[in-house]
């Protein structure tokens, strides 16, 4: 079971949103990373078959999909970045209409309904109107209704938007549990939700297929550029002008705690010197951490970081209480007051992308793999 | 069949096709009950006024014979010649019901049969020989003979063909009193408003689902193409088919049943022009222009479904729907004659949303699509027309649904 993608290009007016990308699909959770614009919803919607490339082919099995037609349907499964849903429908009108159209035989629909429904903690609003649930509860009937026919190749894009870090956890321990034998490919960008179960990962920056691998082999191009260090907060205007600082968080005695990316230490170093001047300090001197898929992507996605915090209104969040009475834990008042609203991205500094620290807290808790020296 | 029967069960679901169907309903009821109101005889009023011209017409109900016609005829101008009148204005109130009245029913007609062959113009029926009525139906076919030089002077085959087909029509022709054109007259208008509903029914059929994204799940689902755009399309033609011939049967069943079913069996001729080239009864032409309306409401909403398989946005669908079902009206009023005739016959909504252009209209005309010397009656051209229009429309329907892509 493959699915090649074989240059695969398309192009808007002046804008090339796919540019000659090629990948096979193998069994198994694919993460598609990307930054806004850089091609992932295109390239899934030529996937399913609903847009035509100016170029190249996709095959399954050998097979191109346009040939397959309804074979292909039959075992395709996908969740659309925007979930359009009829208003009159509720849960049980939907997801019973969407099984008559995927060909589920009458006596299997009730059974394969009442299955997802449980397993998305939907039963309790199965008879209510999809348009008065709420956001998260919308997104798992998309899944549900993608889930339906358990489809060979399942394409979920930005499936987690709008869930709970708790939906979230259920919900990749689901698909992991469903991907065996089949295809399931989930683009995103919140890195986490594909960074531990994602067998292979794909990513994506400007219609280009920049790098391709397993979370490990990915992170690597990152390792020795992720680095940490315990600074008194005075300095941390300097840091984040001059670092790509991609977490902080506060630590007792005024100190807070850095990790930024680099090329190498050394640019670290010279700012510590430079603070510091012959004041020896050395919690502030840069250890390496151990490199996550968020750092390659924030590595790989510069401009992300400015663009996230404004685009996403995401602010700090701390697991400290407040001293300043500003919500920023002890970072001194006048940092706190340029990081309300979306200053963050005019520093250049940001806080932990895609995760809020109930996700760290949460993954933790789940016994998962923790990147080194966030927490 | 399960898709249909889920997408049928979709549209019913939801609250504007309820809405809809509710306010069919009461425009089929209140649009029925109407026309009866508009009957004034003798200071009545409304059905009572209907009973009332029923008890005064009774004695020439029946086959309308050249000696009914001459004996109301001579009661008519004897009427006149007693009172000293030259028109029935100048006869007191009273006596125009009593003896004017029940021979003015039977009469229909008469002047625009005896009316001048080279001008048109009918004489007053105080000045026909009531003799010249014993050959009546010689001279009706008499008068559509120039009736038809003067409107189709330059198409014989056109002549020949309106010839043709009075020859078919029925006579002596009958009369039942009672009956009122208001009641026609509003049925047009039924037909009107249904398919204005019915355009709001059928224009979100698929562009709805482009607009909120729920097609790009629906289509990549294995009956997600062809079969959900035929079951979409055909839930779409069966539930405005439905309620228009629902509405139009309860509209002819309560018109008739107010008016008296008597009544329906008067000739066409009796009510229309007295050359009226349909050879049907005021029933059949019920449920002929109901019927034909129907055709060209399927054949519309199958343009609007295709419309709604082009268009990405509901409100834009929903402008067009709209505009194709008042075009004719358009057509009607700015289009050239011979231009907006072929037009006439192609829009599809012509018979059903037209109203002037509607069946009903049309048949009371005497147009034809003329090409070399070959001659078709509009209103055959129209339902030949909306019977070829209904598969293609639909079908294209459903084919551009199914090769629809995002762009």
């Amino acid at each position: 079971m493959e699915l090649q993608i074989d240059r695969i290009t398309k192009s808007f007016k002046d804008k090339r949103a796919v540019d000659d990308v090629s990948m096979t699909l193998t069994p198994g959770v694919w993460g598609l990373l990307g930054a806004n614009g850089a091609g992932k919803t295109t390239l899934m919607r030529m996937i399913a078959g609903i847009m035509k490339p100016d170029a190249g082919q996709i095959r399954y099995d050998g097979l191109p999909i346009g040939t397959l037609k309804g074979r292909y349907r039959e075992i395709f499964g996908y969740l659309p970045q925007e979930f359009g849903f009829y208003p009159e429908f509720t849960v049980k009108d939907y997801l019973e209409y969407a099984a008559a159209l995927k060909g589920l035989p009458v006596r299997d629909t009730k059974r394969r309904i009442k299955e997802l429904l449980e397993m998305l903690s939907l039963s309790d609003v199965y008879r209510k109107k999809i348009v008065k649930l709420s956001g998260g509860m919308k997104r798992r009937v998309g899944i549900a209704q993608a889930l339906l026919n358990e489809p060979e190749l399942l394409i979920l894009d930005e499936p987690t938007s709008g869930l709970d870090p708790g939906e979230r956890v259920r919900f990749r321990n689901l698909l992991s549990e469903f991907a065996k034998d089949r295809i399931v490919l989930i683009s995103t960008h919140i890195v986490s939700d594909v960074e531990y179960i994602a067998t292979r990962n794909a990513v994506m920056k400007d219609g280009g297929l920049i790098a391709e691998g397993t979370t490990e082999e990915l992170v690597k191009l990152v390792d020795g550029k992720v680095w940490q260090c315990v600074i008194p907060a005075v300095w941390l205007p300097e840091y984040e002008r001059r670092l790509r600082v991609v977490n902080l968080r506060n630590e007792a005695d005024g100190r807070v705690s850095v990790r930024y990316l680099a090329e190498n230490a050394e640019a670290a170093m010279t700012l510590r010197k430079a603070d510091a001047g012959e004041e020896e300090d050395a919690d502030a001197a840069p250890v390496p951490a151990a490199p996550r898929l968020e750092d390659l992507y924030l590595w790989l996605f510069p401009q992300d970081t400015a663009h996230d915090a404004a685009g996403e209104s995401r602010k700090m969040k701390t697991d400290r209480p407040s001293v300043s009475g500003t919500g920023y834990g002890q970072i001194p008042a006048a940092k706190a007051a340029s990081l309300e609203g979306s200053s963050v991205g005019t520093t250049g500094a940001t806080v932990t992308y895609g995760q809020t620290v109930s996700d760290r807290s949460e993954d933790s808790a789940s016994g998962q793999r923790k990147g080194g020296g966030n927490a | 069949m399960r898709v249909f029967y889920l997408e049928l069960k979709r549209i019913l679901k939801t609250r504007l096709t309820w809405i809809l169907l509710l306010a069919s309903l009461a425009m089929t009821l209140l649009m029925a009950w109407l026309p009866t109101t508009f009957v004034e005889v003798d200071g009545l009023k409304g059905l009572a006024a209907v009973r009332r011209l029923k008890e005064l017409q009774a004695d020439t109900a029946g086959e309308v014979t050249p000696e009914k016609l001459q004996a109301a005829l001579t009661a008519y101008q004897q009427c006149l010649r007693e009172y000293g009148a030259e028109t029935v204005r100048d006869l007191p109130d009273g006596v125009r019901t009593r003896q004017i009245l029940p021979a003015t029913g039977i009469l229909h007609g008469v002047n625009e049969v005896y009316a001048d062959p080279d001008t048109g113009i009918g004489p007053g029926l105080a000045n026909i020989d009531p003799v010249e009525l014993g050959d009546y139906y010689a001279a009706c076919r008499a008068r559509l003979a120039s009736l038809m030089r003067m409107e189709q002077k330059d198409h014989p085959a056109a002549q020949a063909e309106a010839m043709r087909l009075y020859e078919k029509v029925e006579t002596p022709y009958h009369f039942y009193p009672g009956f009122s054109t208001d009641a026609m007259d509003y049925q047009i208008l039924l037909g009107f408003v249904l398919t204005l509903f019915a355009a709001v029914i059928a224009a979100p059929v698929f562009s709805s689902d482009y607009q909120t994204g729920a097609d790009d799940i629906q289509r990549c689902m294995r009956h997600g193409r062809l079969v959900l755009g035929a079951s979409k399309t055909g839930a779409a033609l069966l539930v405005c088919g439905v309620t228009f011939s629902v509405c139009m049967a309860l509209f002819i069943l309560i018109t008739d049943s107010l008016f008296g079913w008597e009544t329906v069996g008067t000739s066409v001729q009796m009510l229309y022009s007295a050359t009226m080239l349909a050879d049907m009864t005021v029933l059949e032409i019920q449920w002929f222009t109901a019927g034909a309306g129907l055709l060209s409401l399927l054949a519309a909403v199958g343009l609007i479904v295709f419309l709604s398989s082009r268009i990405r946005t509901t409100a834009a669908a929903l402008a067009a729907a709209l505009f194709s079902c008042v075009l004719p009206v358009f057509v009607y009023f700015a289009a050239p004659e011979s231009v907006g005739l072929w037009l006439r016959a192609l829009i599809p909504s012509s018979g059903a949303a037209g109203v002037q252009t509607s069946m009903l209209f049309t048949m009371l005309d005497y147009d034809f699509l003329n090409a070399a010397s070959f001659a078709i009656w509009l209103p055959r051209a129209m339902v030949t027309a909306t019977a070829l229009e209904l598969p293609l429309f639909a079908a294209a329907g459903v084919w551009s649904y199914v090769k629809h892509v995002l762009t």
